[in-house]
Formats: C-alpha cells, sequence, structure tokens
C-alpha cells in the first residue's frame, strides 16, 4: 500500500504519502493559495521523499472539502486525474474529520474530550464539526458537521458541552473576538497544528483503504457544504434590503 | 451596529468623477468591497477606472463583462474588479470562487452588484449612479456604515 495525499482546502497547498509500515512523507507549500501551480510538484516532492514514483502509488486520497471552494476543485481534478491516469482508485475525506485526527494524535490536547474544526466560511459563518477526542480512529462523531453561525456554535459549545474543548482551524483567526466574548471551556490548538494538512487526510483513507472505503476517480465528489440556495435566499442579507431602502 | 452613512453628491464632469475616484481611493482598505449599481452608461466603469488610477493601479481597466473578474495588482492594494451582468444570482458568483476575494487581501469593485446582493457583505459600500438633469450630470449615492 502506498497512498499519496492531496490537502487542497486551506491557505497552504500539501501532499503526503504514507507507505505499507505507515510511515509518513510530507511536502507543503509556504506559498498562500498558489495550489494549482505547485500541486504537482509537490505530490512529486513527496514521492520522492519517500524514495518512489507514481506508478508504485496504490491509491490518491483528496481533502473533499469544507474550505476553499477553488482548492477543493483544485484537489478533486488533480486526484481524479491521477486516479484515472494511473488507473488506481481513489480516496474522499472529509478537511474536517482529517483536522480533529491530527489534534487527537497530539499529546499537547490530550486533555480535551473533544474536538471542534471550525473552516472560516465568511460573514459569521464556519464549517464545523463536534468530534470526541480519543486514540481510536475514526474519531466519533458527537454533531453533525455542517455550516453554523459562530454564535450558533458557540451557543451548543456552552450549553451541551460541559467537557474541555480543543478548537481548531482558521475559523479561531476569523473570529478571535467573538470566541474570547464567549468564553468557554477551550483550549486553542497552536499555530503549528490548526490548519488542513496532508497528512492527516493520508492517515485517515489509510483507515478508509482498510475499511474498504475507495472509489473510482469518476465518483470523488466534492463536499462544498455550503447552504443550499433557498436556505441562502432565506436569510437574505441587509446588503439586499440597504438597496432597496436606498 | 454603526450608523449608516449616507452621502448624495452631484457630479457634473468627467474632471469630478476622477476627484471622486480618487477621493474613494484614499479611504478604501484590504477587505473592503464596493458594490456599485447603476444603470448602462452611468459611468460605472469610469468610477472604477480612476478609483484604480488613485490606489497607484497602472493597467488599462476594461469591463470585464466576459471575463466575470479581473485582477489588478500594480496598486496600493490588490483590485479585484467584477462585472456581474451575465450572472443569474448571488450563487453563480459563488460557483466561481469569488468567496475568497470578498474578504481577502484586497478591494473588491463589483458592477451590478445588486444582482449578487445576497452573497455579499453585509457591511459593503453601496455606491449607486444615477443620470442628472443635464446629460453630463451624475447623482452618485454613497452608503457605507
Amino acid at each position: 500500500m502506498l497512498i499519496l495525499a492531496i490537502e487542497t482546502t486551506g491557505k497552504h497547498a500539501s501532499t503526503a504519502v504514507i507507505d505499507s509500515d505507515g510511515k509518513y512523507f510530507c511536502a507543503e507549500s509556504t506559498n498562500e493559495m498558489s495550489h494549482l501551480r505547485e500541486i504537482i510538484d509537490l505530490s512529486d516532492k513527496a514521492l520522492s521523499n519517500a524514495g518512489k514514483s507514481k506508478k508504485d502509488l496504490s491509491h490518491v486520497a483528496v481533502s473533499i472539502g469544507p474550505g476553499s471552494f477553488t482548492g477543493i476543485r483544485i484537489g478533486i481534478a488533480t486526484a481524479a486525474t491521477l486516479g484515472q491516469m494511473l488507473n488506481i482508485p481513489c480516496v474522499g475525506v472529509s478537511s474536517l474529520e482529517a483536522m480533529s485526527t491530527g489534534i487527537s494524535c497530539d499529546e499537547r490536547y490530550k486533555s480535551c474530550e473533544l474536538i471542534v474544526p471550525m473552516i472560516n466560511a465568511r460573514r459569521h459563518q464556519i464549517y464545523a464539526g463536534v468530534w470526541q477526542n480519543g486514540t481510536k480512529l475514526p474519531l466519533k462523531k458527537l454533531n453533525e458537521d455542517r455550516q453554523y453561525m459562530i454564535e450558533e456554535m458557540t451557543k451548543l459549545l456552552s450549553s451541551e458541552y460541559k467537557d474541555k474543548i480543543c478548537l481548531t482551524g482558521d475559523g479561531i483567526d476569523a473570529y478571535e473576538e467573538i470566541l474570547k466574548k464567549e468564553p468557554g471551556n477551550y483550549i486553542l490548538a497552536d499555530e503549528n497544528i490548526r490548519y488542513q494538512s496532508a497528512k492527516n487526510i493520508a492517515m485517515l483513507a489509510a483507515i478508509k483503504v482498510k475499511a474498504g472505503e475507495e472509489v473510482s476517480y469518476n465518483n470523488l465528489t466534492p463536499d462544498y457544504m455550503r447552504l443550499t440556495e433557498a436556505e441562502q435566499r432565506l436569510r437574505e442579507g441587509t446588503l439586499s434590503s440597504r438597496i432597496k431602502n436606498l | 451596529m454603526k450608523k449608516l452613512k449616507k452621502r448624495i453628491i452631484r457630479i457634473k464632469s468627467e474632471e469630478e468623477t476622477r476627484a471622486l475616484g480618487f477621493l474613494i481611493a484614499k479611504d478604501i482598505e484590504a477587505g473592503d468591497v464596493i458594490a456599485l449599481l447603476g444603470d448602462l452608461g452611468t459611468g460605472k466603469t469610469a468610477l472604477t477606472r480612476y478609483i484604480a488610477k488613485g490606489l497607484g493601479v497602472t493597467e488599462n481597466i476594461n469591463s470585464p463583462t466576459f471575463t466575470i473578474v479581473k485582477e489588478y495588482r500594480s496598486g496600493r492594494l490588490p483590485l479585484y474588479h467584477y462585472d456581474v451582468y451575465k450572472l443569474g444570482d448571488g450563487n453563480d458568483l459563488l460557483d466561481i470562487g469569488a468567496e475568497e476575494y470578498l474578504e481577502g487581501d484586497g478591494v473588491c469593485i463589483i458592477e451590478w452588484a445588486d444582482i449578487v446582493a445576497d452573497v455579499l457583505p453585509d457591511d459593503a459600500i453601496i455606491i449607486k449612479l444615477e443620470y442628472g438633469d443635464k446629460e453630463s450630470e451624475r447623482i452618485v449615492t454613497i452608503e457605507r456604515r
């Protein structure tokens, strides 16, 4: 087994290769939002770090979102192309679940009962979910992962969960002020582990492959996790009314 | 909620459009979104051109009617100039990945913003251009929070 994992849903693109011994070989871009330009080079880099080439791959895994829309599409398109070209199966992994998994493997957050990854979806919105921390993977999901208002999530966390919570993801950076105002039993994940990373995608992909959760390249589907148009219209913003009243 | 600041200005010439564009350019910051409204020929692109110039953009500004968006990076701030006339609604705007620009490192100017208003930030700066009494006259309504 040799899996190449691609993560392009965050600011920095990254790739990772995991072999059958569970060893990781990673590569990450230092540039922001340059996924399209760099993803193939980064894939080659992770493979060469592992001393392997594309033809040695058994699977290609990708973060299917949520996260940057353009990033999700670049990742899926790249993974599907590699899958088709090399005639190997693909594995789709949730960016949020992968972020939770990354935290669960870090000693620093062992005391947290819950892990809540939150990806900034702008305008007070986040893509988020609630996972139970533990050593057994995959982690147990306690609350539906979807689009939330940040205030809705802080309210949910303070009313439903009394345990110590590790927050992670770039939603922390975007809504730091709101999180400060709503003090909860939080620990904020350190910046060196806060963001999407292909290593976590690789880790979950290896588990999924063992469970037989692989798909053919043409069944790899993105999960933008966006509200449907109807829902969006319902909360039609104040800008529309400002324009009408002008 | 901060009080809305509304201003109505009459501009009578290209020279005054230029002055207004430069004034706006001085005042905007990274992350600002300008929702530009107004019928055909009211001067949305002309105003955008002067805002761009005021930002120090050196390239020529054309209306991106067919490309939907154009990026200019030669000024004080990155400028993302949209013309969403051909889009159906806000979801079309999200589908082209615009969301990442809207609270990004630069300024977004969006022509025909009323079409996509449902996905624009609530605190966007609204600039409406209307014909005045005389041919060269325009009434500019600016509303910001």
